[in-house]
Parts: structure tokens; C-alpha cells; sequence
């Protein structure tokens, strides 16, 4: 087979030995095709040749572009989506070899060699190449596209530009072998590679090269490639870089791909520095509401830098921030600053129960006296119950006595508010006092031997009510206390499984009656003409399909892993099996997950954290033999064993479906790998996003 | 034995002779994808119709997969009239779909009186295809039971159908029985396709349609009422629908495009209008693209972003 012009022209006897060594290529490759199989593929091939035109009946040859004969193949020998890029690769080496792409690649590099005047290996000092350069304008693009090959390279410490010998070019192709087939020209390779080389890049390095990685993600923004795998990081600094260098539409364009990004999954501002990421968002005039919710959510640590401009929407976004923590500490800075009276209500109606222990530091003058005595109540209830929990965690009876204190000084704030306090209430004051209630009720949970939950939680639960339960089951120490605990944990369960499942789920699993209509006819009458005794047959539901679900119970997946148990155990009857894994992997029985008080006892009892094995749990899914298996997890594989690419290979093979849920930070490399093997890899910003994913997959 | 083949070929063709007419066979790709798009208002890429009529040519019958409203059933129906020369039947799968419904079945109360014989014996769909030489397309293969599928393979390779009560078999008179299955790959709550299935077929990817195809088919779908749209709302339309398709649960397809347009021209009518407003879109869009509630805000965001929300 020739490719001529980017027509494939061959003759039957080439299309024949083609496809014998393809085959032969795919069998070794796992993929199954047999020898039926081929002769249709090429009466295919030639029908549809003939049908176009497509053959030069002189020379007895078939011209087929290249894309038409990569359909054509894929229509008759790829069975299933999860092979297509190991087919396409097999496809591509055995049409177009490695050896002639090389040779066509190097013949361009030396031409465009030659346009500058230079030959393999010379060494060029920098003015030289200036003046080179300059002499014509196309030079100068000549000279970027060897540059971003890295057939030239700049010697910054001996003032030269280095050109490859003949055979370390050679071995520079080599190493890009894959990238040289899928490439139209040179042109894309040297961008392909500069990109990769961008992505692979460290921030210091960038800083040294300024120019050329501007000119790099420059053309990736204009060629529109997919900027997902260079980090947050790296873009935050390449904006700025840009900025320096007065590029101010590059920067500006940088910076609403942060902003993008930012709003799509705030989870990757982890790594960057909040200063930087302000900053550069601010010079470009990308600061939004929107980003600044986004931002602050997913870097309190940034919320300082913006709350001297931006109070009011700091302020605001303050209820997304799950960590009670990150809460406090931005309330606190908030705190500090000159509030005005619905600053506070805002930042009151955001703030936790727990994260109210900040408001003692409230010095707002436009509070009323009855309002500043209950802001310091509400505070003094807030550590009460932070003093608790530490006394139940750590066994600490000192603590137990500060509650105790906190809670004596509650007390007499509130006996003095009930004085003071008018008719109608504030609506600050409304807002405090619900907060207080349920802080009394979360204290009483945790202390009394008989807990009387609050009506809200069970009548109203939440997927976090679960959590706050495990908090207090982790804290009480009375197992009379525990117990409790856990009958109401159930009963909050079976609630919520009600709820996922009636607002999600469309189908009914209920059995269906024996009906008339599903009276298999024909049959009957056969046992009728047989005189059978009971001869009415029915038509039996087929059983739904087998669903898989693999849960990662590493600590950095807590949240996911709770989720997607709960949610799991809506759909109990269509998830066949629930597999939660570490560096071991445990099989979570079908009555556990059917009755609510089985769940919510080993929820609560569940160990997190240790070490991580995806390979075992893609093993032990293989042997269950499902048709669907969903994988949770960050995909950090940190026991040393084979690599869970591989087995997840197996998995495919044998014909699973894959599917792999992953929250916002996740190891990149394996999802790529999984992905490239034919898996569905769906990323999650939120633990409760995994309510929308699962459903649609269950 | 002449007249016995005669009972069930009478049954045939009073009853679904009627329904599928006759005209010219077309065997010419240029031909039948000049006549999607004249005919039967369809936008169909000349490859793909070059692949499946190839595939007729080799004796293998075609798979069309793709995500929900990418017109598979549409184009295979066109697709198999045209190459027959007689209307397709279409076979829509359920998971307790048997031989019974597609090829026959007997009379309760005749089989009781008769027994199994060609007079209680009445001919469906696939016999019928068989017997006058037309195409059959089986819509959502997947929805159907695995033996289902090995009945129909085996009736597809073979070109046959065996009725063992009657002891009969019938045979394919011509090139004109060709079957197509569709089914969307992307649909996981269904049955998977067994490999020996996916062997014996050609399979055909759809794909959602670019930006320029998708106006196209609005332009031949909506006849006279295209020029009710403006081209602003046009772009705004098919921006927001490819938004949809990223963010949303449930992706709308071409079909989803052409409802919202032809949905909020109906509207402007009914509103007097002479034009398609940005308010017709917004009602029409909001009631066309929300199929699953988990997608209440992203249609909204959406339809708000480009079309400015309620007014």
C-alpha cells in the first residue's frame, strides 16, 4: 500500500497482505478478528471503491483517502469503542511505517536547515544567528519551528545556538515516534512538541525561556488546543509573565482561561499562590463575583488578599467554604475590618453553627445592645460545643470543664438578652437564634445519655446530616449514646435513599404483576394442546444490568467514599456489587447495604486512610464478571505492585465497561493511561456532584 | 406445497403490501444522498451511505451507533426505502421482544381449533420483509434480549426464515431484504451487544453535526418557517445547544434543535409575531431541552446566557 498525496493507492493483492498482517497485529494486540471477518472488510473495501470511483482501472489500483480507509476498517473489524486508539496506532504503523515518516520528517528539517544557512551540528553564536535571522523576514519563523523541534538549541552558557547532529535528531524523532504519524506537518510538530514541552516544563525553567513558552501557549490558545493538562500554576505565572512583558492580550487571554477554569473546578487553586493568582486576575481585569466566589471557595487563604477590595462578595461567598476551618479563619480577617450592619447579617448567615465561635471578636457599632449580647452568646454556645468535641476526642475532662464554663457564661448572656431584648426581633437576631438552636441541639446530642435530635435533621436531612452524626458517634462516649446515634443515622439513611431515588430515578424496579399482556401466547396454547397443568406462561422482567462499584477508602477520599456509599445503597438493586478498597479490598455484603441501620454502622465504623491499591480492586472486579464497573477514586496508586493500567487492561478485555469518577485533584498520568485504554473518565467537583454522575451512570 | 406458500404470501400482502408501496430501487450513492436530501429532508454524509450500501453489496447487515437524536432511525429507514424500492419496516425493540412478534405468530383461539397451522398463523414484520423484498430496521437492538439478537443474526446471515410449526422455510427473493440496527452506545442502563453480534455487523458512527450542518438541517427541516429565525438567534441557538451537549446530563441531538426551532416559531405565530424573538426562543428552549430535572440549571444558565432569561 502507498500513500500518495494523502490518497492510499493499492491493488487487491496489497489490500489482502495488509490486512493479514493487520490482523495479525490486532490479535497480538488482544483484539479478536477472524478470517470471515476479513474477507468482508475487503469486499467492503471494494464495493465501496467501486461505488465511488474509486479505482484506476488501468492500472488495476483503488484510491481511498486516508480517513475513508480508517472508517471502512473501523466499521468491519472494531468491536468496541474502549479499543479505538489501540486500533487506530496498529492501523497507522502498519500503513504508514515508522521508517518512511522519519526519513520525509528529517528531509523537511534539513531543507528548512538549509533555508537558514546552517547544516546538522553546527554551533552558531547568538549575533550570528541575529543577523541570519534578520536578513529575511521568513527566517524568523524557520528558526522558532527548529527551535521548538529542538533541533536548535539555545547554549545560554557558552553564547551559541547548537544544531543536533544528524543522528541525535534521528534519536529526537525517535522518541516522538507516535506524534510523527498523527502530525499533517512540520509546523504542527514543532507546536505539538513545544506544547508538551511546556507541559512538562518547570515554573523556573519558563522564567528562563520567557519568549518562547509566550509563543507556545500563544499558539495553543489560537490552535485551541486543550490547555487542561498544564497546571493552574503554570498558567497563573505564564500570565504574569505575559504582563511583565507588556503582551497585555495574551495575558488578558490567559487569564480568562484561569477564570474558566477557576469557575468549572475551584479545587485547582490548591497548589497556586493566592498573592500571584489575585494579582495577575486583578492587572487583567478578571476579578468577577463569580471568580472571587469561585476563588474563595477554593482557596480561602486568597480571600485576605481580596477582602480589601472586594468585602461585600467575600463576605458573601463565605457559606460555600466546607471546611469549618478555612471558614473561621477568613471570618476572623473579616472581623478585623470596619463592618457595616448587613456585612455582619451576611457574614452570620453564612458561618457554620460551629464557626461561630469568631463573632466574640464583633466590634460592629451599628448593632443594637440586645444584638451585640447575643452575638457574644451565640459565640460563647459555639466554643461550648468546640470544648465538647475536644473532651470526647481526646478524653480530656479539662476541656469538659471550659464547655461547661462556656456554656454557664451562654446562659447568662441569653437570661440578659431575654431582659433587653424587644418584641419584635431583628432579623440578625432571628438569624443568631436559629443558629443557636441548633448548636444546643448538636451539644445535647453530644453530652446527654438520652439525645433528643433536633426534628429538623430527620425530617429534613442532608447528606452532610450524615456526617455531622459520625462526628457525634466518633465523639459520644456512652454507647447507649452511640446507639441512638446510630437509630437515627438510619432513619436520616432511609430518608435520603427515598429521596435520591424518587427525584432521580425514573424507572420503576417494582416487581410487575403477572398481567395478561405478558402471557406468552404461543406457549400457552402448546401447554394447553400438551394439557399441562398450569399452562399459562409468562413473559419473566429480565434482570436489570451488572453494576460494579468500586469505592476508594483512601483518606483523601473520605467525603467521595461516604457519598457514594449512601447513593449506591438507593440503587441497591442495580448495583450488584459494592467493593471498597485500600490496600485491601473488602466486598461490602448485599444485606449491609439493603437495610439502612447495616449501612450506617459500617459508614461509621469505616477506617480511612493507609495505603492505596486500584490494581487488586480492578482484579477482584474482573472476577465478579460485571457488564459496568465504576471506579471512585483519586487514582494515586501507592502500593508497589503491577501497574493498574495493566489490569484495568484485563478489565476492558474481558469486556467491562469502565468508568472512573475522580474528585478535582487526581493523578493525571493513570486517568490519561485508563482513558487512552478505552475508559470513561468523569471528574467531580463536589462530593454531592457524585448524586448527578451516578445517577445517570446507575 | 404451492398453495401452502401461497396462505401465508396472501396473509403478506393483504395486509402490509398497502403500506409499503413500490418505486425505482436506487443502487447509485450520489443518487440516494441526493434523494435524503430531497425526499426525505436529511442531511446524511455521502460516506455513510457508501459504507452501508458497500455493506448491503458484501451480505452484512449494518449497525448505526451514536448518542440520541443524530438521526439513526431516520436515515436508516430513508436509506433501506430507497435501496428496496419499497418502504423500510421498523422493528422497535423492548426488552421482551421475541421471535413471535417479529417474524409470526398463531391465532389463540384458531391454533386451539386448528392447531398450528398456515390458517392460524399470522405473519409479522420480518416474514413480511422477507417475503415482498424490502429493508427491516431493527431501532434500539440494545433494548432487546441477547437471544433476540442471535435469532435475527442468524435469520440475517443465512437470508432465511425457518418456521418449525409449519415446518416451512422461507428464503429471500432479492437484494431488497437488508436490515440496519441502531442503538446508542452511550445508553448504559441497557443490554450490552454480544461479540458475535458485533462480528457479523458493519458498525457506522453518528456523531453530532458541526455548527454549519446542523443550520443546514434546520434550513431544510423548517421549510418556510426558516425565515421566521433570525441568523443571530440561528447562531445563538446552535451555541447554546453545543453548550448543552458539554454541560448537560441529557445532550440534545439534531432532532432537539429542530423541535426548539420549529416549537418557537409556532409560538411567534400564535403571538402574532412576525419574527422569532428572543423570548419565543427562551419558552420554547426552556420546555424542548430540559429532559432531566438534575439539568434545570444548567438549561437555564444556558438559555438566560444566550437569550437573556424571561422577560
Amino acid at each position: 500500500m502507498r500513500i500518495i498525496k494523502g490518497e492510499v493507492v493499492f491493488t487487491r493483492e496489497d489490500l489482502l497482505s495488509f490486512l493479514a498482517k493487520l490482523a495479525k497485529d490486532l490479535r497480538s494486540e488482544g483484539l479478536t478478528v477472524g478470517t470471515s471477518e476479513l474477507e468482508v472488510t475487503t469486499r467492503l473495501i471494494e464495493n465501496y471503491c467501486a461505488l465511488l470511483g474509486k479505482i484506476r482501472a488501468k492500472e488495476h489500483k483503488y484510491t481511498l483517502g486516508y480517513n475513508e480507509l480508517m472508517d471502512l476498517l473501523k466499521a468491519s473489524l472494531l468491536k468496541h469503542d474502549n479499543f479505538e486508539n489501540v486500533f487506530e496506532e496498529i492501523v497507522k504503523e502498519n500503513l504508514i511505517p515508522y521508517s518512511i515518516v522519519k526519513t520525509r520528517v528529517l528531509k523537511e528539517i534539513e531543507a528548512y536547515l538549509k533555508d537558514l544557512g546552517l547544516r546538522f551540528g553546527e554551533k552558531v553564536p547568538f549575533t550570528r544567528m541575529k543577523k541570519i535571522i534578520r536578513k529575511r523576514s521568513s527566517r524568523e519563523k524557520v528558526f522558532e519551528i527548529l527551535s521548538k523541534i529542538g533541533v536548535i538549541v539555545k547554549n545560554r552558557k557558552h553564547g551559541f545556538y547548537e544544531v543536533l547532529d544528524e543522528k541525535s535528531a534521528e534519536k529526537l524523532l525517535s522518541k516522538n515516534a507516535g506524534l510523527l504519524r498523527i502530525v499533517k506537518n512540520i509546523e504542527e510538530l514543532a507546536n505539538t512538541l513545544a506544547y508538551r514541552k511546556l507541559e512538562r516544563t518547570s515554573i523556573s525553567k519558563i522564567y528562563d525561556e520567557k519568549d518562547f513558552y509566550l509563543n507556545t501557549i500563544e499558539t495553543a490558545i489560537t490552535c485551541k488546543a486543550d490547555l487542561s493538562r498544564i497546571s493552574m500554576n503554570k498558567l497563573v505565572n505564564l500570565s504574569k509573565i505575559a504582563y511583565l512583558k507588556k503582551r497585555n492580550s495574551l495575558s488578558r487571554k490567559i487569564s480568562r482561561i484561569i477564570a474558566e477554569r477557576i469557575l468549572r473546578n475551584s479545587g485547582e487553586l490548591k497548589d497556586v499562590d493566592e498573592k500571584l493568582l489575585v494579582d495577575v486576575l486583578e492587572k487583567t481585569g478578571a476579578l468577577t463575583p463569580e471568580i472571587i466566589e469561585a476563588i474563595v471557595k477554593g482557596k480561602p487563604k486568597a480571600a485576605e488578599k481580596l477582602l480589601k477590595k472586594h468585602k461585600e462578595v467575600v463576605i458573601a461567598s463565605i457559606a460555600n467554604i466546607g471546611n469549618i476551618e478555612a471558614q473561621k479563619t477568613i471570618a476572623s480577617k473579616t472581623l478585623k475590618l470596619k463592618l457595616k450592619r448587613k456585612d455582619i447579617e451576611a457574614l452570620i448567615d453564612g458561618l457554620k453553627p460551629e464557626a461561630l465561635t469568631v463573632l466574640e471578636k464583633c466590634k460592629c457599632k451599628e448593632l443594637s445592645r440586645s444584638e451585640i449580647v447575643l452575638v457574644k452568646a451565640v459565640s460563647k454556645l459555639a466554643k461550648a460545643f468546640e470544648y465538647f468535641r475536644k473532651a470526647h476526642l481526646e478524653d480530656n475532662k479539662g476541656y469538659m470543664d471550659m464547655a461547661y464554663g462556656m456554656l454557664s457564661d451562654y446562659n447568662n448572656l441569653m437570661s440578659e438578652y431575654t431582659r433587653i431584648a424587644q418584641k419584635n426581633k431583628s432579623d440578625i437576631e432571628k438569624k443568631i437564634l436559629r443558629k443557636a438552636e441548633t448548636l444546643n441541639m448538636l451539644i445535647t446530642v453530644a453530652t446527654s445519655n438520652r439525645p433528643i435530635l433536633p426534628s429538623k435533621i430527620i425530617t429534613s436531612p442532608k447528606i452532610e446530616t450524615l456526617s455531622i452524626l459520625k462526628e457525634l458517634y466518633d465523639a459520644s462516649l456512652n454507647p447507649k449514646v452511640k446507639e441512638k446515634i446510630l437509630n437515627i443515622a438510619s432513619k436520616v439513611t432511609q430518608k435520603l435513599r427515598s429521596r435520591i431515588r424518587s427525584s432521580i430515578l425514573s424507572r420503576k424496579y417494582a416487581k410487575t404483576p403477572l398481567r395478561s399482556s405478558s402471557i406468552i401466547v404461543r406457549d400457552s396454547i402448546y401447554n394447553f394442546l400438551r394439557r399441562k397443568s398450569s399452562p399459562i406462561v409468562y413473559r419473566r422482567r429480565r434482570k436489570e444490568r451488572k453494576v460494579t462499584l468500586l469505592i476508594d477508602i483512601s483518606g483523601s477520599m473520605r467525603t467521595y467514599a461516604e457519598n457514594a456509599i449512601l447513593l449506591a445503597s438507593a440503587f441497591v438493586k442495580i448495583v450488584d456489587n459494592i467493593l471498597v478498597f485500600r490496600e485491601y479490598t473488602v466486598k461490602i455484603k448485599k444485606s449491609t447495604i439493603r437495610f439502612p441501620e447495616k449501612m450506617v454502622k459500617f459508614l461509621f465504623n469505616l477506617k480511612f486512610g493507609g495505603w492505596t491499591d486500584i490494581s487488586k480492586a480492578f482484579e477482584e472486579a474482573k472476577k465478579l464478571r460485571s457488564k459496568t464497573v465504576v471506579l471512585i477514586s483519586d487514582l494515586k496508586q501507592t502500593v508497589l505492585t503491577e501497574k493498574p493500567s495493566e489490569k484495568a487492561k484485563e478489565l476492558l478485555k474481558s469486556g467491562a465497561k469502565l468508568i472512573v469518577i475522580t474528585p478535582p485533584v487526581y493523578d493525571k498520568t493513570l486517568a490519561r493511561e485508563l482513558e487512552f485504554l478505552g475508559a470513561k473518565v468523569v471528574h467531580v467537583r463536589e462530593a454531592q456532584d457524585l448524586v448527578k454522575v451516578l445517577s445517570f451512570i446507575l | 406445497m404451492s398453495d401452502k406458500v401461497d396462505v401465508i404470501e396472501r396473509k403478506v400482502y393483504e395486509t402490509y403490501f398497502s403500506v409499503v408501496g413500490r418505486s425505482e430501487p436506487i443502487r447509485s450513492v450520489s443518487l440516494m444522498t441526493k434523494l435524503l436530501r430531497e425526499k426525505f429532508r436529511l442531511i446524511v454524509p455521502e460516506r455513510i451511505v457508501a459504507i452501508t450500501i458497500s455493506a448491503f453489496l458484501s451480505s452484512r447487515p449494518v449497525l448505526y451507533e451514536g448518542p440520541p437524536g443524530t438521526g439513526k432511525t431516520e436515515v436508516g429507514y430513508a436509506i433501506l426505502s430507497l435501496w428496496s424500492g419499497k418502504n423500510a419496516f421498523i422493528l422497535p425493540c423492548s426488552e421482551n421482544y421475541d421471535e413471535y412478534r417479529v417474524i409470526g405468530d398463531f391465532h389463540p383461539l384458531m391454533a386451539m381449533k386448528m392447531g398450528f397451522t398456515e390458517e392460524s398463523f399470522i405473519p409479522r414484520p420480518l416474514l413480511a420483509a422477507l417475503i415482498l423484498d424490502t429493508g427491516v430496521l431493527v431501532d434500539e437492538i440494545r433494548r432487546s434480549s441477547e437471544e433476540f439478537q442471535n435469532m435475527l443474526l442468524d435469520i440475517v446471515d443465512k437470508r432465511r426464515i425457518v418456521v418449525p410449526e409449519l415446518k416451512r422455510i422461507f428464503k429471500a427473493r432479492g437484494n431488497g431484504f437488508q436490515v440496519i440496527f441502531t442503538s446508542n452506545p452511550e445508553d448504559i442502563a441497557q443490554n450490552e451487544l454480544s461479540d458475535a453480534f458485533l462480528r457479523r455487523v458493519v458498525r457506522v458512527k453518528f456523531t453530532y453535526p458541526d455548527e454549519d450542518v446542523e443550520k443546514e438541517i434546520l434550513k431544510i427541516r423548517l421549510g418556510e418557517n426558516y425565515r421566521k429565525l433570525s441568523g443571530e438567534n440561528i447562531a445563538k441557538m446552535i451555541a447554546s445547544i453545543n453548550e448543552l451537549r458539554e454541560r448537560a446530563t441529557h445532550k440534545p441531538g439534531p432532532a432537539d434543535t429542530v423541535a426548539w426551532a420549529q416549537i418557537a416559531v409556532e409560538l411567534a405565530n400564535l403571538r402574532e409575531k412576525e419574527k422569532v424573538t428572543a423570548e419565543e426562543m427562551y419558552d420554547a428552549g426552556f420546555s424542548v431541552l430540559l429532559k432531566r430535572i438534575e439539568d434545570e440549571d444548567i438549561v437555564e444558565d444556558v438559555l438566560t446566557k444566550y437569550f437573556g432569561g424571561k422577560s
